[in-house]
C-alpha cells in the first residue's frame, strides 16, 4: 500500500557528485539508495503570487526520485529547487 | 559521455516561436544560445511549417553554426513525426510535403497520412518523434507490438537507412521505461537511436512565457492550464553537460545525434529561386522583346527621334537589365500593367522603379525620371545581387464594387499557376494585444484586462528587463486597478514586454506575389489563404528577400484607397462632362493647386493631409513644383525626422539658416554632390546608398544598407552597417566628430524614409488629388466618401471640409436609391445609405434592389416588404432622416417605421395595426436635436458643426474660435473649445501629444507637453469635445496652442448650467 505524506516530510540526504541521492536517513539511521527507478521534474507554479507565500520551498520546482532503499523499501523523494532541501512524499510498500 | 564529446551533441528537434504558441523564442535567440553552448549545428523543426527557416539559417550563419532544415509534421492521425532535410532534394521534398498537407487540409489544419508521405521521402531523414509520435504513442499505450509495426512502416516508407529512433528525457516519470523500450525496439529493427531535447525555448528563463503561450493556445488561465503545460524539466536548449548526464546510459543516442547532424547539410543556396521565363514571340529573346517594347513606348512619350539623353539613359538601363538577367521580370510586370489597362483598371508603379526610364516607357510608372533627376541605380545596378521588386498601386477593392485589384491578382495567379502565390505576413504581438493576452493567462478580470490594455503603451516597457522599475504612469495605472507593482502587475509587464514582437499567426502580405521557374511548392511551402482562390507561401517579405542565393523576385500589387477614390472621381467627372480624365500626363503646374497646398488646405489629398503636413510642413515649405511636393512627401517620415533633417531643411529653405553639410570640411567633397539639392540634409534612401558607395562600400554592402533601411528596419542591422561605414569613412580621412554626424544621419534612416522615385510617384498622386479637389470638388468629395475608410480623417471631418469648400452635403434619402454617395445635378453630395449606422452591407444591398425596381415603393410598408427590413433597420433609416419622402417629420418616422416593419414581417391584419399603432403627434426636433440625431445615425452632421449648437451655452466664457487665432498676439494665453479630430504622439515626439481641434470656423493646432498629458490624460485620450487653455505660438507661419490644461467640454457646459441656475432670484 502506498502512503502519501501531507505535507511532505523533510529528509536528510547525501548525494553523489552528479547530484543524485546516494544515502538517506530514515527511522534514525542512514540507509543506502540501491537503485533510482525513475526521476522527473515538477515545475513550479511560477504564476502563484509570491507575496502570499514569499519563500515557501514547497511551491518551488521539484526534482523527484523514485528510489529503492536497501534493496527493499521504495520511496518517492524530491529536492526543492529554491533551497536544495530534500523531502519524502510517498512511502511505497 | 562514451565515445562522443559532450559538445558535439546537437539539437535536432527544436521549436521556435514560428511554431505559433508552442515556442517562446525567435530563431535568432535559439541560434545565439546554441552557439553560446558550443553547438556546432542546430535544427529547426517547427510545427508543419518552414516560416522561420530563412531567419534560422541567417542567424546560424551569423553565429557560426550550421543550420539544419526540418519540420515536425502532424499526420492526419494526430501523430507527430520529426523530418529533416538531408540535402537540396530533401529540402524540396520537405517543402512539397508541407505544401501537400496544407493544400489537402483546411486553413491551419494540414492533413497528410503516413501513406501520403511516400512520394516525398527522397533526401529526407525521419525521426520517430516525441511522445505524440506514431511509435512512442503506441508504446505509451502499452502496445509494444503495434509500436514495432509502426516503426517497420516508417522503414518501408523512408528506407531503413533513413529512420532514427528518437529518444527524449524531459524529466517525466516514465522516461526511464520509455527510453529503455525505444532502445530495445531500435536494436530489434537494427536502427540507430538519436537523443533530442524537444526544445521549445532558448533559455530556462523563457519557461513562463512558453506557459503563457500554451494558455493562449488553449484559451485558459494558468490556474486551469496545468494539464496542458509542458511538464518535467525545462524544455530549453540543454547544456552539453546536462544532455550528457540525461543520456549517460544511452551513449549511442548521443552519437546518433552527431552522426545525423553531419548527414544533414542544408544550405540556403539549395533553394532554387530562378524567375520564370516570359513567353516571347517566336524569334525574340526576352532582351530583344523588352528592347522593342521600351523603344516603342519611348517614341510615344518623347517623340521620334529620341533626344540624346533619353536614348543614352535607355541604352544604359537596358544594358544593366540584360547583364542582370532581369528582362523576364520586367516583361512579367509589363504584362500585368497591360492587363490592368485593358480592363480599364488604374495602375501605377511606385518605389524605386520610378527611377527607371525603362519602366516609364513601358507604362509601369507615371513620373518622367530624367526631368525629376531620379536615379536608376536605386532600382537596379550592376553587381546587385538582391532581387528586383516592383510595386504597383491599384485601386483598393471595396465591397459592392467590381474587385479591380483582385482581378489583377487572379490574373497573375492563373497565368503562372503552380509557380505563383502571395507572400505571407507574419503578424506579431503588439503591446495592447500582449497585455490583453497575458492578462487573460494570469487570470485577471475582463474589466481589468481592458483597462490595462488601453494603457499598454504606458505599462509595457520597451525592454523586457525584469529589474527595470515601473514608470510612474504604469504604477498609477496599476494602483487604479488595485494591482500591486510587486505582484501581478510586475509579471504582466514583464511577460507582455517579452511577448511583444513574437509571431502570432501568418496572414497575407497586402499584395506581394512571388514567381518561380520551379514549381513553387518545391521552393517554399504553399498553403490556402483565408480569402477564396488565393494561395500564400510560408515566408514573409524579409524571408523572400533573403532566401536562396539571391532572394525570390516578387511583384507587389498594392491596393491604394486614393486610387479607388480617383477612379470613382474620374467616373463622376465623365458622367458630368462626358470626358473621362486619365491618370497619367498631368502637367502639375497649376498655381491654384499650389496656393491651396501652401495654405494647408489639403484635407482629403493623398499623403499631404496629415496633421504634421497641414500644421507644420506645407505652410513652411511653400511647395510650388512637383519637385517641392516630392520633398514634402519625403520630409514628414520617421527617417528624416529622426535624422534631424526636417527642421534644418525647412529653415534653410526659408533662408533662416545657411546650408551646411554633415561631416565637417574633410567630408564635404564626398557629401556635397549627394546632398546639394536637398540643402545639405538627407531626405531620401537613395542618398544614403550613394553616400555609402562614395565612402567605399561595395555593392553587396550597399545592398545590405538598403535592406536594413527598407526591409526589416532593424536597429541591429543598421548598427552593423554603421560599423562598416565608420571604417570606410575613417579611410576617407574624416575625423571622429564628422564620422559620428554622418553615421547618425545614416542610422536614422532605419526609422524609414522614402526612395526619391517613390516620393515622386506619391507626389504626383498628391497633386492629382488636389487638382481634383479644387477643379471638381463635389465629384472629389463624393468619391472620397465612397472610398472610406481611408486617409487620415473620419467621414465627419471630410463633410465639414466639403462644406468649407462650398459643397452642399445632403442627408441620406431613399429617393437617391443608392447605398453609395452620389453626385447630384446641382453639384451637391447626396450621402448614401451605406453611411447609416445599423444598416449592414446586406441591408444596403436589399434596399438598393428594392429601390432600383420600378415603381418606387409607395409607402414604408411596401418598402419594408420589398427590402425585407426588420425593426432595427427601419428605425436606423428613420433616425437618419432617410424616410423623409414618406414622413416629413423625423420623430414621427422613428415612431412608426419599426412598427410598420414588424407589422409587415408578421403580416398583421389592419385592425391589429390600428390598435397597436394609434396616431400620435410628436414635436418637431430642434436644430440641436436634429444634429444629435444625425450624429447618432450617421456619425456626422450634414447640417453643421457641433460647436454651432453649443456656442450659445458657452457665451459666459471668453473662448476663441479657430479663425480668431491668426490675429491673437503670440504668447497670449487663451481658451478654446473644439472637437478632437486628430490625436497622435509619434515616437519621434518624445512624449509630446499633438491634437487637431475643429470648430465651426476651422481647425486649431494643439501641442500637449508630456507633463500636461500625464496630468490631463483622461481628457486628452477620452474626450471627444475638449476645453483647452494654452499659449499662442507662431512658428514659420504656423499658429498653434501650447497647452496649459485640457478639460472635458462637458465641465464647462456644467459650469454654464450652474451659472444660469445659481441666481437666487428670477426676473
Amino acid at each position: 500500500m502506498t502512503r502519501r505524506l501531507r505535507p511532505p516530510v523533510p529528509l536528510w540526504v547525501r548525494c553523489h557528485a552528479d547530484g543524485c541521492p546516494a544515502v538517506l536517513r530514515r527511522g534514525g539511521r542512514e540507509r543506502a539508495i540501491t537503485r533510482i527507478a525513475a526521476t522527473w521534474v515538477r515545475p513550479a507554479p511560477w504564476w502563484a503570487d509570491e507575496e502570499e507565500a514569499p519563500a515557501d520551498p514547497l511551491r518551488a520546482a521539484r526534482t523527484y526520485y523514485k528510489v529503492i532503499v536497501d534493496g527493499v523499501a521504495a520511496y518517492e523523494i524530491f529536492q526543492s529547487a529554491t533551497e536544495g532541501r530534500w523531502y519524502i512524499e510517498k512511502v511505497i510498500d | 559521455m562514451a565515445g562522443v564529446s559532450s559538445t558535439a551533441w546537437t539539437e535536432l528537434h527544436c521549436h521556435s516561436a514560428f511554431s505559433f504558441r508552442d515556442g517562446a523564442s525567435p530563431p535568432e535567440a535559439l541560434a545565439a544560445r546554441a552557439a553560446a553552448l558550443g553547438y556546432r549545428s542546430l535544427a529547426l523543426t517547427d510545427h508543419d511549417n518552414l516560416c522561420g527557416l530563412v531567419a534560422h539559417a541567417r542567424a546560424c550563419a551569423d553565429v557560426g553554426i550550421r543550420p539544419i532544415a526540418g519540420a515536425e509534421v502532424t499526420l492526419a492521425s494526430g501523430a507527430h513525426l520529426t523530418l529533416l532535410a538531408r540535402d537540396a532534394q530533401g529540402y524540396r521534398s520537405l517543402s512539397s510535403l508541407l505544401s501537400h498537407a496544407h493544400l489537402a487540409g483546411e486553413k491551419d489544419a494540414p492533413r497528410i497520412t503516413l501513406e501520403e508521405l511516400a512520394p516525398y521521402t527522397i533526401g529526407m531523414e525521419c525521426l520517430t518523434g516525441c511522445r505524440r509520435g506514431p511509435v512512442v504513442g503506441t508504446l505509451l499505450a502499452g502496445n509494444g507490438e503495434a509500436a514495432s509495426a509502426a516503426l517497420g512502416r516508417l522503414c518501408e516508407i523512408f528506407g531503413a537507412a533513413h529512420v532514427w529512433v528518437e529518444v527524449q528525457r524531459g524529466g517525466l516519470a516514465d522516461d526511464n521505461r520509455l527510453c529503455y523500450e525505444l532502445a530495445r525496439l531500435a536494436r530489434r529493427h537494427g536502427l540507430p537511436t538519436v537523443a533530442t531535447g524537444n526544445t521549445h525555448y532558448a533559455c530556462v528563463e523563457e519557461r513562463d512565457l512558453q506557459d503563457v503561450l500554451v494558455c493562449l493556445r488553449h484559451r485558459r488561465p494558468l490556474t486551469a492550464a496545468r494539464p496542458y503545460l509542458r511538464p518535467g524539466a525545462p524544455w530549453c536548449l540543454p547544456e552539453p553537460t546536462t544532455i550528457a548526464r540525461r543520456f549517460q546510459e544511452y551513449p549511442g543516442a548521443l552519437r546518433g545525434a552527431v552522426a545525423l547532424a553531419e548527414r544533414c547539410a542544408f544550405d540556403l543556396s539549395h533553394i532554387d529561386t530562378a524567375f520564370p521565363a516570359f513567353p516571347v514571340p517566336a524569334g525574340e529573346t526576352a532582351d530583344s522583346y523588352l528592347r522593342a517594347l521600351v523603344l516603342g513606348g519611348a517614341r510615344e512619350r518623347y517623340g521620334a527621334p529620341l533626344p540624346d539623353p533619353v536614348r543614352q539613359r535607355l541604352e544604359h538601363e537596358l544594358g544593366v537589365i540584360a547583364a542582370l538577367g532581369m528582362a523576364d521580370y520586367l516583361l512579367v510586370v509589363w504584362d500585368i500593367v497591360r492587363y490592368a489597362q485593358e480592363q480599364q483598371i488604374l495602375c501605377q508603379g511606385r518605389g524605386s522603379a520610378v527611377g527607371s526610364a525603362v519602366c516609364y516607357c513601358l507604362g509601369i510608372t507615371a513620373v518622367e525620371p530624367l526631368t525629376h533627376h531620379l536615379s536608376f541605380e536605386r532600382f537596379l545596378a550592376p553587381g546587385r545581387s538582391d532581387p528586383a521588386d516592383i510595386d504597383l498601386d491599384l485601386p483598393a477593392d471595396r465591397m459592392g464594387q467590381s474587385p479591380a485589384r483582385e482581378a489583377v491578382i487572379q490574373y497573375v495567379l492563373a497565368r503562372y499557376a503552380g509557380h505563383a502565390a502571395l507572400v505571407a505576413n507574419v503578424v506579431t504581438y503588439q503591446k495592447r494585444l500582449a497585455v490583453h493576452e497575458v492578462g487573460m493567462a494570469l487570470g485577471l478580470a475582463p474589466g481589468q484586462i481592458d483597462a490595462l490594455a488601453r494603457d499598454a503603451d504606458l505599462l509595457v516597457p520597451e525592454e523586457a528587463d525584469e529589474r527595470a522599475p515601473a514608470s510612474t504612469p504604469a504604477l498609477l495605472v496599476g494602483r487604479a486597478l488595485s494591482l500591486p507593482e510587486s505582484g501581478v502587475l510586475r509579471r504582466l509587464r514583464r511577460l507582455s514586454a517579452r511577448l511583444v514582437g513574437l509571431p502570432r499567426h501568418l496572414s497575407q502580405h497586402p499584395g506581394g506575389i512571388v514567381l518561380t521557374a520551379r514549381p513553387l511548392a518545391e521552393v517554399v511551402p504553399v498553403e490556402h489563404a483565408r480569402m477564396e482562390n488565393r494561395l500564400v507561401i510560408q515566408w514573409d517579405k524579409e524571408s523572400v528577400e533573403r532566401a536562396g542565393a539571391s532572394g525570390l523576385a516578387k511583384v507587389d500589387l498594392l491596393g491604394l484607397g486614393m486610387l479607388r477614390a480617383i477612379d470613382d472621381c474620374f467616373a463622376l467627372i465623365a458622367q458630368q462632362t462626358g470626358t473621362r480624365p486619365t491618370l497619367h500626363g498631368l502637367a502639375c503646374d497649376d498655381p491654384r493647386v499650389y496656393e491651396a497646398i501652401c495654405r494647408g488646405d489639403t484635407i482629403g489629398a493623398f499623403q499631404i493631409e496629415s496633421r504634421a503636413q497641414i500644421a507644420f510642413c506645407l505652410p513652411q515649405l511653400q511647395p510650388r513644383t512637383l519637385g517641392d511636393l516630392t520633398v514634402a512627401v519625403a520630409l514628414v517620415r520617421p527617417g528624416p525626422v529622426q535624422g534631424n533633417a526636417t527642421h534644418p531643411y525647412l529653415r534653410r529653405r526659408q533662408g533662416r539658416e545657411a546650408v551646411r553639410y554633415p561631416g565637417g570640411p574633410a567630408a564635404r567633397p564626398l557629401v556635397e554632390p549627394i546632398l546639394a539639392d536637398t540643402l545639405g540634409v538627407c531626405l531620401y534612401q537613395d542618398q544614403v546608398i550613394e553616400l555609402c558607395r562614395a565612402a567605399g562600400l561595395d555593392d553587396a554592402e550597399a545592398a545590405e544598407v538598403r535592406r536594413a533601411m527598407s526591409s526589416g528596419r532593424s536597429p541591429a542591422r543598421m548598427a552593423a552597417v554603421r560599423a562598416r561605414l565608420d571604417a570606410a569613412l575613417t579611410v576617407q580621412g574624416i575625423d571622429a566628430a564628422g564620422r559620428s554626424e554622418i553615421l547618425d544621419m545614416v542610422q536614422a534612416f532605419s526609422g524609414y524614409g522614402f526612395v526619391r522615385g517613390h516620393a515622386a510617384a506619391f507626389a504626383y498622386l498628391a497633386y492629382l488629388s488636389m487638382h481634383l479637389k479644387l477643379s471638381f470638388p463635389a465629384a472629389f468629395y463624393t468619391a472620397l466618401l465612397n472610398a472610406q475608410p481611408m486617409g487620415f480623417y473620419p467621414t465627419e471631418v471630410l463633410t465639414q471640409d466639403a462644406a468649407r469648400h462650398g459643397v452642399r452635403v445632403l442627408p441620406p434619402d431613399l429617393r437617391a436609391r443608392r447605398a453609395d454617395c452620389t453626385l447630384e445635378a446641382d453639384g451637391s453630395v447626396q450621402l448614401g445609405l451605406r453611411l447609416i449606422r445599423g444598416l449592414g452591407a446586406d441591408a444596403c444591398a436589399r434596399l438598393e434592389a428594392a429601390l432600383g425596381a420600378e415603381p418606387f415603393p409607395c409607402d414604408i410598408e411596401e418598402l419594408c416588404v420589398r427590402a425585407r427590413l426588420d425593426e432595427d433597420e427601419a428605425l436606423a433609416l428613420a433616425r437618419a432622416g432617410a424616410l423623409s419622402c414618406y414622413i416629413a417629420e423625423r420623430r414621427q418616422a422613428m415612431w412608426q417605421a419599426p412598427l410598420v416593419a414588424r407589422a409587415a414581417r408578421e403580416r398583421w391584419l389592419p385592425s391589429l395595426r390600428a390598435a397597436v399603432d394609434p396616431p400620435v403627434h410628436l414635436a418637431q426636433p430642434t436644430p440641436a436635436e436634429r444634429f444629435a440625431l444625425d450624429r447618432a445615425a450617421l456619425g456626422l452632421a450634414p447640417e453643421g458643426h457641433v460647436l454651432t449648437y453649443l456656442r450659445p451655452a458657452l457665451s459666459h466664457r471668453r473662448l476663441h474660435r479657430a479663425t480668431d487665432l491668426e490675429t491673437v498676439p503670440v504668447s497670449r494665453m487663451i481658451e478654446v473649445a473644439g472637437q478632437v479630430i486628430v490625436l497622435q504622439s509619434p515616437p519621434t515626439a518624445h512624449g509630446v501629444w499633438f491634437m487637431t481641434l475643429s470648430d465651426e470656423t476651422g481647425l486649431i493646432n494643439v501641442v500637449v507637453p508630456p507633463g500636461v498629458y500625464v496630468r490631463d490624460r483622461a481628457a486628452v485620450r477620452g474626450e471627444a469635445l475638449v476645453w483647452i487653455r494654452g499659449m499662442v505660438t507662431r512658428r514659420g507661419g504656423v499658429v498653434a496652442l501650447q497647452v496649459a490644461w485640457v478639460r472635458p467640454l462637458s465641465s464647462l457646459l456644467a459650469m454654464a448650467h450652474l451659472a444660469r441656475h445659481a441666481r437666487p432670484f428670477q426676473v
